[in-house]
């Protein structure tokens, strides 16, 4: 599935919200539970954008994994 | 031969035919090979073709597949190891050896979760290792097979780029999993505690494990999204816990659940179609505690470790690597 912008608000939301996934590609779990954490310690704006960015940079740097691209559907949705 | 013990001579012929390879060895094994195009790291268990040994003679052998687009080596420090991620090959992974209780070591483990780019690329790896009678008596130390100097002070990575259409699927069997007792929460990152959140309340960590006789046996457990992420317990002193990988601040740990039988632990989680693994570690920990002496873990054969890396560093966990088609 395309990688959707890095200026997409849905970046931001997968890193605020508390959602669940059942995620299938290692580094996802343990990306998004990193990131999340972060900016569960932090809580601020700045942290936000850096955390959703660095989302986005890891989908796009993997779209040639299938299961990587398996999770960003769960995340982000189509 | 893939992913087995094999003779020095055996191994010197494989280096001499010009292939790339990974090997993990006795220290004075490793000493006896040839230059070439490989990297390695001390250790002297494996759970290899015969089940669980301790092999002071043999090399443990891992061939990098004619097919690959690129390989690179090169030594890092605690200086520039936090690159890692970011010159990673695009399409491709990272071998990467740490020697054990190294400066290089302890910056990768606390720090590798903050490295740019980090999980972006797989890098997988091992601390290297000593025998459990050697311990404190020499260090655990990592080769690079182009200048074949054993050294203790920096790590040793094979960057390994592959073709178009393939990848990297890099994977762990964790046979623990959380416990439905105590969460543990941690105030900073580290390899020791003091103090630890227990139901809200700040206690002496070493205090609450002897008042509730909680043993170092069990690791500690953070589940990442489905991911059983463990922290080996190394002692518990008079005023402080120390661990064999860092905590870190605000996740939230419990103890794992007790194992029973480790030998089927690991087949009732390894599926028998998993056959294509390319290399994999597993821990001392597991293979002491496991009594994995003589033992397989399914069909995978790998080194015996002091810590597994699967883009950050694990303990008592097996870590595999798979080359996967993308299509």
């Amino acid at each position: 599935m395309r990688v959707p912008d890095k200026t997409d608000k849905k970046w931001e939301n997968a890193i605020s919200d508390k959602s669940d996934y059942q995620l299938k590609f290692l580094a996802t779990k343990i990306l998004l539970g990193r990131l999340r954490l972060t900016y569960q310690n932090e809580e601020n704006s700045e942290s936000l954008k850096k955390n959703a960015c660095e989302l986005h940079d890891f989908f796009e740097k993997n779209q040639h994994v299938p299961a990587a691209m398996e999770d960003l559907q769960q995340i982000i949705g189509g | 031969m893939n992913n087995i013990l094999i003779s020095i001579e055996e191994a010197n012929d494989l280096i001499d035919s010009g292939k790339n390879l990974l090997f993990a060895g006795y220290e004075n094994v490793l000493k006896q090979l040839h230059k070439g195009s490989w990297i390695g790291g001390t250790t002297p268990y494996f759970v290899a073709q015969n089940g669980g040994e301790l092999n002071t003679e043999k090399v443990f052998v891992t061939e990098i597949p004619d097919y690959i687009s690129n390989i690179d080596i090169q030594m890092m420090d605690e200086e520039n190891i936090s690159s890692i991620f970011t010159q990673a090959p695009k399409i491709g992974f990272v071998v990467l050896i740490l020697p054990t209780g190294s400066n290089v070591h302890l910056k990768y483990a606390l720090e590798a979760p903050e490295f740019q780019d980090f999980a972006t690329r797989p890098i997988m790896g091992w601390t290297s290792a000593v025998a459990a009678d050697e311990l404190g008596k020499i260090n655990a130390k990592v080769i690079n097979g182009l200048d074949c100097k054993l050294v203790d002070n920096k790590a040793v990575i094979m960057n390994i780029t592959l073709p178009e259409g393939m990848y990297a699927d890099l994977g762990i069997v964790n046979i623990f999993e959380q416990g439905d007792g105590t969460v543990f929460k941690f105030e900073e990152d580290g390899f020791s505690a003091k103090n630890v959140i227990v139901d809200g309340k700040k206690v002496n960590m070493a205090n609450y494990m002897r008042e509730n006789k909680i043993g170092t046996a069990m690791p500690l457990v953070a589940d990442y999204y489905g991911a059983s992420i463990n922290v080996t317990l190394k002692d518990i002193g008079k005023e402080q816990v120390t661990f064999y990988a860092p905590v870190f601040k605000g996740i939230e740990y419990r103890i794992a659940k007790p194992i029973n039988n480790y030998e089927e632990e690991f087949k009732k989680q390894i599926p028998e179609t998993m056959n294509n693994i390319f290399y994999s570690c597993n821990c001392f920990m597991n293979y002491v505690l496991g009594n994995l002496e003589g033992k397989k873990t399914a069909n995978i054969t790998g080194m015996i470790t002091f810590g597994e890396i699967a883009y950050q560093l694990l303990n008592q966990t097996l870590v595999y690597l798979s080359i996967k088609s993308s299509t």
